[in-house]
């Protein structure tokens, strides 16, 4: 009778071991590997904006000069996606982001690109629509920006009104962004100026800037004035993280010329590309 | 006063003892539920269980403890009272609570075991008012709204249990957690909200080694899944307990309170209220938590960083917790032991006292 007590406790121990033990060990490791698998191919994708009268296809040259002084293999160049955003809010994709790529660009454009403040509102909105639809797409949790002229202001009334908790802006570099539109004077604040001050408290703490600034003159770069650029003080000092505010100079610092000037396509590498998480 | 309360918790015990072969087919029913039916048990996710009818299971489970609360109720308050109209008023009552007229259940009466709860409490109240004149019953109805006010209170903040999480220690949540499990409303939470789980899960994912995890000791590292062993009040030390001392009524308990789910245990020993079990409930999470604050300080063990089933069996889950480590399956085991040992001089003394009271 002991004999057989201790016979049906080792048959039930091994029962036990081989039909829940050994398949729980396996079934832990397999997730564990799934979760870690996701984890290393989390992307972390540059998003570009263009300024008012541009296109998805305004970063082409920028694009280029980054392939050309960054990594030349194929495979390790940076895959390209681009987005139009309608006016009824519908996303049209061209182009796709390569498996593997952890840093892919992606450029959100707008149908309606004209210049002026409500334009500016509204595309914001726009962006708010694509970054979700992309989120949910691709899911990635952090993300750089880039905007040119008014995409800059475009990128801040987002991070003010629109932006979730749930996706982190880590960087965003401003080329030419004029804060204070075209007005050249501190004294005079535009509506956009003053809307940008009231929400500033809303900006991500962690979030680092970089404010780039062409001159083609002293005063400006022959679109924005210096000052108007300048005013980005205001909105993102003591908000944010680290606000740097660079002024280049030279024949490729006018305006519409500052997205392939090599400084700032330097800046972009030794601030953008490298990875940090 | 204190002598009317030990002679109401006895004939409760007895009320409940009676009812035990029922309660111990409730609880074993809903432990295959929650473990091998939910989408979130510990077999269902295991074995990719995959079963039709989603949507009936938990009306069924509901169904189960609402049937198991009626009885109950019934039972108490006859073992309480000679008046005969007690029992059909505390079970119609306790029916009436799990109805109402929006088609949801009553907030006080969601959680299935908790009905068993309110109907111990709605018994009770049937019962004193079936031997009280008029205008003491107005004072006793005074009485029972209040406490139907701190439950419903007690519960609402249970839902809130994750800020209560941020806002007490663990040791207190652990007192707390016990505390509440004896007096029948067993409290356990997942440790998903944790935030301090999110941070050491990230850790985990990037790295191989788990020896720098930033929050090596933290709510999901110490309590659960590895101090909460059988829910709240580490009632597996006590069935346990029960099934070395030979009594038969703990192989019947073995199945819920594997899977952490201690309500049959508190109704069928019953442990719930017993003066004898309030010490180990509260002090035994105490110490294996602060036994595994130790081993994880001593680096005896790596922490506790990828998220478990809450159904998944104490051992198991905490081996699997880190991913498979066999020296945290040995400190768990000592942690047991431990338990087991806090928990052994107290049930000594409950069960000479239930004998004391079968013989007298």
């Amino acid at each position: 009778m002991k004999w057989l007590k201790a016979g049906l406790a080792v048959v039930f121990a091994g029962v036990l071991m081989l039909g829940l033990w050994l398949p729980a060990g396996r079934w832990m490791q397999t997730s564990v590997q799934h979760r870690r698998l996701a984890e290393r191919n989390a992307i972390m994708p540059i998003i570009f904006v263009p300024g008012s009268s541009a296109t998805q296809d305004r970063f082409d040259a920028l694009f280029a000069a980054l392939t050309q002084a960054g990594p030349t293999t194929r495979a390790q160049a940076h895959s390209v996606l681009k987005v139009t955003v309608s006016a009824a809010g519908k996303l049209a994709l061209s182009g796709r982001l390569r498996a593997g790529d952890r840093q892919p660009f992606i450029v959100i454009a707008f149908a309606d690109n004209r210049d002026g403040y409500p334009t500016i509102q509204k595309q914001a909105g726009w962006l708010a629509t694509a970054m979700r639809d992309l989120q949910k797409r691709y899911g990635f949790t952090h993300y750089s920006g880039v905007g040119h002229s008014n995409g800059g202001l475009v990128w801040t009334l987002y991070l003010e009104r629109k932006a979730p908790a749930s996706l982190a802006m880590q960087h965003l570099m401003t080329l030419g962004t004029p804060f204070n539109l075209a007005e050249s004077s501190r004294q005079n604040r535009t509506a956009l100026l003053v809307d940008l001050l009231a929400d500033r408290q809303k900006l991500p703490k962690t979030l680092i800037v970089d404010s780039v600034a062409g001159t083609q003159t002293m005063t400006g770069d022959g679109t924005v004035p210096l000052a108007s650029v300048e005013a980005g003080r205001y909105v993102f000092q003591g908000q944010v993280q680290h606000f740097t505010q660079t002024t280049v100079t030279g024949a490729d610092a006018s305006h519409s010329d500052l997205t392939t000037n090599p400084q700032v396509v330097r800046l972009i590498q030794t601030q953008l590309l490298t990875e940090r998480r | 006063m204190m002598r009317r309360f030990r002679a109401w918790r006895q004939r409760l015990a007895q009320a409940l003892v009676t009812l035990r072969p029922l309660i111990l087919v409730v609880g074993g029913l809903d432990a295959i539920y929650q473990a091998a039916i939910r989408r979130d048990g510990f077999l269902t996710q295991l074995y990719g269980l995959q079963w039709p009818l989603r949507s009936v299971w938990p009306a069924l489970d509901s169904l189960l403890w609402l049937a198991l609360s009626l009885v109950v109720a019934a039972r108490v308050a006859t073992a309480l009272t000679v008046a005969p109209s007690a029992p059909w008023l505390a079970a119609a009552s306790q029916l009436a609570m799990a109805i109402n007229l929006r088609g949801e259940t009553v907030v006080l009466a969601t959680s299935g075991p908790l009905r068993v709860f309110m109907a111990i409490v709605l018994a009770t109240g049937w019962a004193a008012f079936s031997r009280l004149p008029v205008a003491r019953a107005h004072a006793w109805s005074l009485g029972a709204g209040g406490v139907f006010g701190a439950f419903g209170l007690a519960q609402g903040l249970s839902q809130l249990r994750f800020w209560w999480q941020l806002a007490v220690p663990n040791a207190w949540w652990a007192w707390l957690s016990g505390g509440l499990t004896w007096l029948g409303g067993a409290i356990i939470s997942q440790p998903t909200a944790d935030p301090n789980a999110a941070t050491n899960l990230a850790y985990a994912l990037s790295h191989q080694n788990l020896s720098g995890v930033p929050r090596p000791v933290t709510f999901s590292t110490v309590f659960l899944p590895l101090a909460a062993m059988g829910g709240g009040g580490a009632l597996l030390a006590l069935v346990v307990v029960l099934l070395l001392k030979r009594r038969r009524v703990a192989w019947g308990l073995l199945l819920p309170t594997v899977v952490n789910l201690p309500t049959t245990a508190l109704l069928a020993v019953p442990a719930m209220l017993n003066p004898w079990l309030l010490a180990p409930m509260l002090g035994v999470p105490l110490m294996i938590q602060a036994w595994y604050a130790i081993a994880l300080w001593g680096h005896l063990m790596p922490p506790a960083v990828f998220p478990v089933p809450a159904t998944t069996p104490p051992l198991l889950g905490a081996w699997l917790a880190t991913n498979g480590d066999w020296r945290t399956l040995g400190v768990a085991l000592v942690a047991l032991g431990l338990a087991v040992a806090g928990y052994w001089p107290f049930v000594t003394r409950a069960l000479k006292e239930a004998r004391d009271n079968e013989m007298a």
